[in-house]
């Protein structure tokens, strides 16, 4: 009896992790969202009777929605993906199983990241394919803007797991990670730039990589005037980017799993 | 052999100010059946949560089938099935998906034959396919009780069983139990439902403000907290001087009140089946013509009672 491997349970909740996303709403609207923004850029130019952008003009576009399509990712797949079974009872039946907790945490972080990835690889081949089809080429750079954009996607996801184990409702859960995310980070970022401080230590400042590694030359950090004002103009390069992601993320994910490991269903 | 459930010294402290479990100790055998009983905030579902690895105490040690839950979780529970209070499932997967879930973490053989037996124990062949976000209580109870089953676990730990169920399905998680005990499984089962215990229970555990206060057998239990039992006779005949003399004669017999001629109350020692067949022979004997016995309480009500007053 229940000489089950632990790879075999973790291959089980992945399986059912999934089914959860295949099963539920969340991934349509997200996937309705990546509908909406391709048919505006095929349909808004023709109406207004403007020419379409050449092939980088058109990832550039697609790029731009990124960034908060990873908050809204992240949100959506990712905020409730713990606190859900403390909250709702459901950890009553899933963990008095004779599978130990790293395993359930693995299974449920990889496959919210899986889906993510798959969501982003989508969008990023969605837009490889209107360039193709306008513009009969797609620059090799959309590869290595989507590489970027799963790297950044896999930090925040980390970030939003350790919100996950530490918060009691899934709500609070949801709306902590779109809010910071959307927001905090951001007004630090702002702050740091009106004072004219390097944003390096700030993870959402790190997303201009997905858009510029499109641009050529790479762009580079300015202090622009305005007037007695000089504000920075911040351009991470990949290499700072990749590191200050990967420090979140290891950050964010050894802190959660620990929480987890230790979490108590009261 | 370990026995199948072991707790040393077992405490819980919440807060400051709550303390759950105030260093409880207690085993149990394989094939026992052991109702876990206690008031509201006793400590059942404490302890019982420190058992299937939900929480951990905040001192002592649990075994289960002599693997310590806190340091070995996987084997410790490999060949334990348990309800917790009241289990949720995923509201998007049916009972089928939820148990094939389940299954295959638990490495279950032959699981669809399996699952489709257990559905039908548990009553919900009907609803096989339907996704349980539809969910009534009691068919979420009927579920998790499904799912403790699902691979023929030699201890089942269940808290409340019947609770959410309506009568017909106390009545049949009842008869689970004791088919369950039948074929030889370890049963802890813990609730306030004093008859559902005295029906299958073999031993009783008494918690109270986090602290056992008696493990025994029902009937030892009986004896030792309460000798003295009442009950109350109605005759069709008012009864007579003679009979009432014949009555309280009789050795057993403490004392004996008459109320409006054909309802005696009579207080009397020993709690046994036994002693009560005594005394009703004993009326019958003095030509008292019984139309109701009714002993006073159920054994096990009164020793809850006394004890956790
Ligand atoms: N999450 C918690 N935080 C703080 N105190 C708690 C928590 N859970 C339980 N307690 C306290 O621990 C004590 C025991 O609670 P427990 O749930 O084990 O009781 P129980 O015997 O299962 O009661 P019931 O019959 O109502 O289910 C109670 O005093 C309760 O207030
Ligand atoms: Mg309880």
């Amino acid at each position: 009896m229940s000489n089950v491997s632990g790879m075999a349970q973790l291959v089980t909740i992945m399986r059912y992790e999934m089914l959860k996303f295949v099963r539920g709403k969340k991934l349509y609207i997200v996937l309705a969202i990546i509908g909406i923004i391709a048919a505006a850029f095929v349909l808004v130019p023709p109406a207004l009777g403007e020419p379409y952008p050449d092939a980088e003009g058109t990832i550039g576009f697609f790029a731009t929605f990124v960034t908060i399509l990873i908050i809204l990712i992240v949100t959506l797949f990712g905020a409730d993906s713990v606190v859900y079974d403390f909250e709702k009872g459901t950890a009553f039946v899933l963990y008095t199983n004779p599978v130990r907790r790293r395993t359930i945490f693995a299974g449920k972080f990889l496959s919210a990241l899986i889906v993510s990835a798959g969501v982003i690889a989508l969008f990023y081949v969605v837009a490889a394919a209107i360039s193709l089809g306008i513009n009969g080429s797609a620059p090799v750079e959309t590869v290595y803007s989507m590489l970027l954009a799963i790297a950044y996607m896999a930090a925040l996801m980390s970030i939003t797991f350790l919100i996950s184990t530490t918060m009691k409702s899934t709500l609070a859960a949801s709306v902590i990670v779109f809010a910071m995310f959307f927001l905090v980070f951001d007004m630090v970022d702002g702050i740091l730039a009106l004072a004219g401080q390097r944003p390096f230590f700030v993870i959402t400042s790190m997303s201009t990589v997905i858009q510029d590694i499109l641009v050529s030359p790479f762009p580079k950090t300015v202090y622009q005037e305005f007037g007695t004002f000089k504000i920075l103009i911040y351009h991470p390069s990949v290499a700072t980017a990749l590191t200050v992601m990967a420090c979140y993320g290891a950050a964010g994910l050894g802190l959660a799993y620990n929480r987890f490991v230790k979490k108590e269903l009261l | 052999m370990e026995p199948a459930i072991k707790l040393e010294s077992l405490t819980k402290r919440y807060s400051f100010k709550i303390l759950a479990l105030r260093g409880i100790s207690m085993e149990i055998e394989h094939g026992a059946c052991v109702g876990f009983l206690g008031p509201n905030g006793a400590g059942k579902s404490t302890t019982i949560k420190i058992l299937t690895g939900l929480i951990r105490p905040t001192d002592g040690k649990a075994y289960l089938n002599g693997k310590d839950i806190l340091l070995n979780k996987k084997e410790a529970l490999s060949d334990v099935g348990c309800v917790v209070e009241t289990p949720d499932f995923y509201t998007y997967l049916t009972p089928v998906d939820t148990l094939t879930y389940l299954g295959k973490i638990r490495g279950v053989d032959d699981l669809d034959a399996r699952i489709e037996e257990i559905l039908k124990l548990v009553k919900l062949e009907d609803w096989a396919d339907t996704r349980v976000g539809s969910f009534s209580k009691g068919m979420k109870q009927r579920l998790g009780i499904g799912q403790a089953l699902l691979h023929d676990p030699r201890l089942i730990i269940l808290d409340e069983p019947s609770s959410g169920l309506d009568p017909k399905g106390m009545a049949e998680v009842r008869d689970l139990i004791l088919r369950l005990k039948k074929e030889g499984k370890t049963l802890f089962i813990s609730s306030h439902m004093l008859s559902e215990i005295q029906q299958t229970a073999d031993k009783v555990a008494l918690i109270n403000k986090g602290e056992i206060l008696a493990y025994d057998t029902v009937d030892a239990l009986g004896k030792k907290y309460f000798t003295v039992r009442e009950v109350t006779v109605e005759t069709a005949d008012p009864v007579r001087d003679a009979q009432l003399h014949a009555v309280e004669s009789m050795a057993m017999v403490r004392a004996v009140t008459v109320e409006n001629g054909t309802r005696l109350l009579i207080r009397f020692e020993g709690e046994c089946d036994e002693c009560r067949y005594d005394l009703l022979r004993g009326l019958f004997d003095a030509g008292i013509k019984v139309t109701s016995f009714v002993p006073k309480g159920l054994a096990l009500e009164s020793v809850y009672m006394e004890m956790i007053k």
